[in-house]
């Protein structure tokens, strides 16, 4: 909860620990060093300046938006970060930002309890910018890194084109324990950063037990389990979100 | 396009606060609300007798989970060897060549009761041959030097749940009727001393002779001591010249003589556990040679077992109504870290959310939500909200999350400070 000053610009918060705070601090090896801060803005719907134009868009997310507690679990509390745009000084203009594209934008697996049926998909990363893929037009705003948020449990990254992946147990070794979603992250180095990228989605074998849990069932053999990979890119914090919907036959 | 900034270590400073709550103890949760731990017992004579070494005071039924320990209750009594005139040294058969003390079966845990106050004294004092002292006159200008010995001695320690870093100074209040019960309910099994009315009075709520104790001189007479750090004396409320006790603030410890606490004329009568073949003992009963003799010192103190007393005490001298009993402040003492954050006015105009820029497939993909199609674009003007900010550490492992109240805008025009706070 934040106190605000009108009388300055001074902003007086509290902060809580994060679960990777509190253990830094359990660690008890001086790792608790605070160097680097970040915001954010997860709560801000910006399509209402959109609908009710500038000055009424501004009063309705100023007065109506309601801010949630903060969450100490660090894959979530800050979802979508403030950007401190490079002065380049060319042709970036203010009014458009790099968007990333995936193909195929929906990811479907098939995997079953002995992995005999179990697949994977090749994904591939596009960088749009102005509405162009053009390397030329991209150009200022490529990419060196992207960075591969996936649920453990459910599925590995591998295969990297253009680039160089984390490897899968590295990534799992990312995963906190104390994170029920199991989150991992990979790290996708780009080779030539004008040029899409790609990776590739397979799926992890789960038995019954695990798919009972987090499945729906779709048939009397089938359950369907969907998660999603999150992509963000390291230079302009854009991401996209590629839904993965997975079958799992008994 | 960063998204984190570097904090200036300059930029971090610690700083110190204190936090007080006022804690009270109802006197129905110190007389209804203890736990035992009756790990000691005897054999030999009868069934025997277990008894604990101390008890715990809880705020609620301790069998439920949500109940809290206030406070450990305990007594102690010098060994002959450390106060050769106080009412062991009366007691004892001497000590045998281990240099254990010996004492008839008609008195309990006296051994118990030794190590009791030796391990207090040692805690505090420094030496478990040290004696806890009061002086004649606790006036802070006295200069009568003469001190006393506390030879029976109540102890009450405090819970950190409770007491936290500190029992604050000056804050420390407690009532205890200095008379066992004297109010007569008439018949059998209360038929034991007719010099009280008819009644036992050992395990009976007391409602007569409530005193109250206190250190509200203690600016005046606060002492520091090596090994028990801040004390100070607590005085009868109703004559401040007279010390009943100490208190230990950071130890959470209080220290109460008896003998200045209680009445030192009045008979008590009731059953206590003994080394009988019944394995119970009669004190102050018609027909037996305590009847209107047994006195809490010695009589109780040296024959009762720990429990026995520390029943005594909780049951009858505290009272058993939802009026409090001992009240006082903690002190927490917080240690902050303050991070100043600065966002100049270039920093953090854009934003990353998905509702920022127009979707992917749409006209426009890519271009911002808040463009105002009545500028040209070379004067558009980004601005974002901000809700929440993140400290990391040189890894971007993120530490700490902080929530503001409101979104608070952030443009080109516009340069903020975030103090943000982090406790420990």
């Amino acid at each position: 909860m934040g106190f605000l000053d009108n009388s300055t610009n001074n902003i007086i918060l509290d902060a809580v620990l994060t679960d990777y705070g509190r253990q830094q601090l359990a660690a008890g090896r001086g790792n608790f060093n605070i160097t680097h801060f970040a915001l954010a803005d997860d709560e801000i719907d910006y399509r209402i300046i959109k609908k009710y134009g500038r000055a009424v868009g501004k009063e309705k997310i100023e007065k109506n938006t309601p801010i949630f507690e903060a969450l100490t679990n660090p894959n979530i509390a800050l979802k979508y970060k403030l950007i401190a745009r490079e002065n380049t000084g060319t042709s970036i203009t203010q009014v458009f930002m790099p968007i990333i594209s995936s193909n195929p934008a929906l990811v479907t697996l098939t995997t079953s309890a002995t992995g005999a049926r179990a697949t994977s998909q090749n994904v591939t990363l596009t960088l749009q910018f102005r509405g162009s893929t053009d390397p030329a037009a991209i150009g200022e705003v490529a990419q060196t890194a992207y960075t591969i948020n996936v649920s453990d449990r459910f599925c590995v990254i591998n295969n990297p084109v253009n680039g160089f992946l984390t490897s899968p147990d590295a990534a799992r070794n990312s995963v906190s324990i104390t994170d029920p979603a199991r989150m991992a992250t990979y790290i996708l180095r780009v080779d030539s950063p004008t040029r899409p990228v790609g990776f590739t989605i397979t799926a992890r074998n789960i038995d019954q037990t695990t798919a009972s849990i987090y499945g729906k069932k779709t048939s009397a053999t089938e359950r369907t389990i969907t998660t999603t990979v999150t992509v963000t890119g390291n230079r302009h914090g854009t991401s996209v979100a590629i839904p993965v919907t997975y079958t799992l036959i008994a | 396009m960063p998204s984190n900034k570097l904090i200036d270590p300059k930029d971090l400073q610690v700083s110190k606060a204190f936090l007080n709550q006022l804690i009270d103890v109802l006197q129905q949760d110190i007389c209804d609300n203890r736990k035992k731990y009756q790990l000691w017992t005897t054999g030999g004579i009868g069934p025997g007798v277990t008894s604990s070494y101390y008890q715990t005071v809880y705020d609620s039924d301790f069998t439920l989970g949500p109940s809290n320990p206030i406070f450990d209750i305990t007594v102690g009594i010098p060994s002959p060897a450390v106060k050769d005139d106080g009412i062991a040294s009366v007691l004892t058969l001497g000590a045998d060549s281990g240099g254990k003390y010996l004492y008839p079966s008609s008195s309990l845990m006296m051994r118990e009761k030794h190590e009791n106050y030796e391990q207090y004294a040692a805690e505090v004092l420094g030496n478990n041959t040290s004696l806890f002292t009061l002086p004649v006159d606790a006036s802070p200008n006295s200069s009568n030097i003469t001190e006393t010995e506390i030879d029976s001695a109540l102890f009450l320690h405090f819970k950190r749940t409770f007491c936290r870093d500190a029992i604050k100074e000056s804050t420390f209040s407690m009532g205890m009727y200095t008379t066992a019960s004297w109010t007569s309910t008439g018949s059998s099994p209360y038929s034991y001393d007719p010099g009280l009315g008819g009644r036992q009075n050992l395990y009976s709520a007391s409602v007569n002779g409530l005193s109250f104790w206190t250190d509200k001189d203690a600016p005046l007479q606060k002492f520091f001591s090596q090994n028990g750090g801040p004390w100070s004396y607590l005085i009868d409320a109703a004559n401040t010249t007279r010390a009943v006790g100490r208190i230990y603030y950071q130890h959470g410890l209080v220290v109460l003589d008896i003998e200045k606490i209680t009445s030192s004329s009045q008979f008590h009568s009731g059953t206590i556990d003994g080394m009988t073949p019944t394995g119970q003992l009669t004190l102050g009963g018609p027909g037996t040679q305590t009847a209107g003799k047994s006195k809490l010192i010695p009589d109780l103190m040296c024959s009762g077992s720990i429990d026995n007393i520390i029943d005594h005490f909780c049951e009858s001298r505290f009272g058993c109504s939802a009026t409090t009993a001992i009240a006082f402040q903690n002190v927490t003492n917080i240690n902050s870290l303050l991070v100043y954050c600065y966002v100049m006015p270039q920093d953090f105009n854009v934003s990353a959310n998905p509702t920022y820029i127009e979707p992917f497939g749409t006209t426009n993909a890519g271009r911002i939500t808040i463009y105002d199609p009545s500028l040209p674009e070379e004067v558009q003007d980004t601005f974002t909200y901000i809700t929440t900010l993140g400290l990391y550490d040189a890894s971007g492992g993120l530490l700490a999350v902080a929530k503001l109240s409101r979104p608070i805008e952030k443009n080109a025009s516009r340069a903020l400070t975030f103090r943000v706070r982090l406790d420990f």
